[in-house]
């Protein structure tokens, strides 16, 4: 068993232990929010603010009334300290459950809008609600989503590499190269990758930071990180667009949809067997063209929510900001999972790819077995397997490379 | 042991706004900033009524629950509070808030807010009661005083009402009961009970 069988092997047990652990915590009732701080005393302790309100209750009284004479009473718990931490918080918010007297003066909620003389946006709002939905949304569907998502995929894409090892290029290297990414493809390539990644892991800081990484750091330090994150963000989200843009420019015709991806995709790319046979591809394969579309769609539809996101309210309600967080949400661990597998396939998963985007120069049996009609079109001569040296590309000659001239 | 919480009678309040005034004098709170407003709903026409609103320091707050960094947190005693050394005005509390009770200075370019403000039920903040940094930061803390909030306070008709929730609410029931109508307790249900969990 090769290396990268027993690697994948060894991050299919522990991604399935970490997707367990997830689903104990997605399958169990989502948690209330309890109370931290304690400022109020022992529990059942008389507190000074109770006697306040009895205090108003008496004015209240008097307004119709004649005075009540209240008892001098002694002097009780309350004026607070610091505050130390809560050592019973599930009992006081059960104590905050309803009373059978408050039920009778309870409206529907319903959102409620009316009118201030303030000058300042969303000053006229009374009640929203769905605030509370939002909240649900969020912290449930789509962390739990995304947990699926990322885990899953990496999940997967471990036990296929457990499974079947990594991809070799079937007859070996070849002696020779062909150029398959210019440098400016590759720049842009790597400009948006980086971008990418630093969008990815300070976006995942901001929706995952909490539950994962504030236990281990302490507060200020997670703010740190916190707020480097915000910022870095939409820093890496200039470079981001400008990138996704540049690479719909350069690559967009040749990743339009052709009946060979029907074909591909039913062979499953010939990623399943070891023969030396793939269904033909031209420049980009199926698998590619998904990765390009998920990429320019995806981010495009990433960057037009975060923009939104940027700019609260100024063309879009609380309906319309909530939704957008969540779609960008969605929309971006949905392009994370998809990228993790984009790593893996370029890297670990396939001898020979991760140079197409380094070098620029592929192999020439990578090549053949892999995109053997684009290799057919770049070098005319793609029956004869020797490879005889570096080729300059050029998608119209016929001739045997000057090599051997 | 007391639960704090805000009712507003909209049967009594005249819009005269002194709750919010007294609020931004009390805490120095600065421009653009409002932790109290008040909002006027069939204005000039029949039903009118004005209810004034602030963090209503709910059970089971959203705000806490979404915000990504920790920064707000609730007592024993329901106050909600928040750590303005923690937070990074990323806006969430305010989407999940139903009261948009959270106000962030300057709203300045690409969402870079700054820190969040909001009520604090006159309790300050995680700083020592009463000290000069608590003051800056977050204003009077009358709760450490053993006193209620100021807009409630010094509100002239009593609609707003401020102290422990079961008082507070049985003064309202008694009032509907005397003059024989009331239009509810605005915010209670979204506030107290919405969840599960709290409703019996």
């Amino acid at each position: 068993m090769s290396a990268y069988r027993v690697a994948g092997g060894l991050a299919a047990a522990l991604l399935a232990a970490l997707l367990i652990w997830m689903a104990t915590y997605a399958a169990a009732p989502k948690p209330m929010v309890l109370p931290s701080v304690q400022i109020g005393g022992e529990p059942g302790e008389r507190t000074v603010w109770v006697d306040r309100s009895k205090l108003l209750s008496d004015r209240n009284a008097a307004e119709t009334l004649p005075a009540v004479a209240r008892p001098q009473e002694d002097v009780v718990a309350g004026g607070t300290q610091a505050g130390g931490s809560v050592s019973n918080p599930k009992q006081i918010v059960q104590s905050w459950k309803l009373d059978k007297a408050d039920s009778q003066i309870l409206i529907t909620p319903e959102k409620r809008t009316g009118t201030t003389s303030l000058p300042y946006r969303n000053t006229n709002l009374l009640e929203q609600p769905q605030g509370r939905d939002w909240r649900r949304a969020r912290n449930g569907t789509v962390v739990y989503t995304g947990g699926w998502l990322i885990l899953g995929v990496s999940l997967a894409l471990a036990l296929f590499l457990f499974a079947r090892g990594r991809i070799r290029i079937a007859e070996g290297r070849s002696s020779g190269t062909v150029e398959r990414f210019n440098q400016v493809e590759r720049a842009n390539h790597w400009m948006t990758a980086t971008a990418f990644v630093v969008l990815a892991l300070t976006g995942l800081v901001v929706l995952y930071g909490k539950p994962l990484l504030l236990p281990f750091i302490s507060p200020s330090a997670f703010h740190e990180v916190a707020s480097i994150s915000a910022w870095l963000h939409m820093a890496a989200s200039v470079a981001f667009a400008i990138g996704v843009v540049a690479m719909a420019w350069l690559w967009l015709r040749e990743n339009l949809p052709s009946r060979l991806d029907v074909e591909w995709l039913k062979e499953g790319g010939g990623f399943l067997s070891d023969g030396r046979h793939n269904p033909p591809a031209r420049k980009f394969n199926a698998g590619q063209k998904i990765v390009f579309w998920g990429v320019t769609l995806g981010g495009l539809a990433a960057l037009i929510s975060g923009v939104t996101l940027m700019f609260p309210f100024a063309w879009l309600g609380f309906d319309g900001m909530q939704w957008a967080q969540l779609a960008h949400a969605v929309i971006a661990l949905l392009m994370i999972a998809l990228i993790i597998g984009h790593i893996y396939i370029g890297t670990v998963g396939m001898e020979g790819a991760i140079d197409a985007m380094w070098s620029g120069r592929v192999d020439r049996n990578w090549a053949k077995e892999h995109h053997s009609l684009w290799y057919r079109d770049i070098s005319g001569n793609w029956r004869d397997p020797d490879g005889t040296g570096t080729e300059q590309t050029s998608s119209t000659h016929h001739h045997h490379p000057k090599a051997a001239e | 042991m007391a639960r704090m919480k805000f009712l507003c009678d909209s049967d009594r309040c005249i819009e005269c706004n002194a709750c919010s005034t007294v609020c931004k004098n009390e805490h120095g709170v600065p421009w653009g900033i409002l932790r109290r407003r008040v909002v006027t709903i069939n204005d000039g026409g029949p039903g009118e009524k004005s209810i004034a609103t602030s963090c209503m320091h709910c059970t089971d707050a959203p705000c806490i629950a979404v915000c990504p960094v920790n920064c707000i947190y609730q007592t024993d005693i329901g106050i909600v509070l928040h750590n303005k050394d923690i937070c990074i005005g990323c806006g969430y509390c305010f989407y999940a808030c139903p009261f948009g009770a959270p106000q962030y200075p300057q709203a300045s370019n690409f969402g870079s807010r700054g820190k969040m403000d909001k009520c604090t039920y006159c309790a300050g903040g995680p700083e020592k009661p009463g000290s000069e940094a608590e003051y800056k930061k977050y204003g009077r803390n009358r709760i450490a005083e053993g006193k209620l909030p100021l807009c409630a306070e010094v509100c002239s008709t009593r609609a707003l009402l401020a102290g422990d929730g079961d008082i507070v609410s049985q003064i309202y029931r008694e009032r509907i009961v005397r003059r024989g109508y009331g239009a509810g307790a605005w915010g209670w249900s979204t506030a107290y009970y919405s969840s599960q969990a709290v409703q019996g």
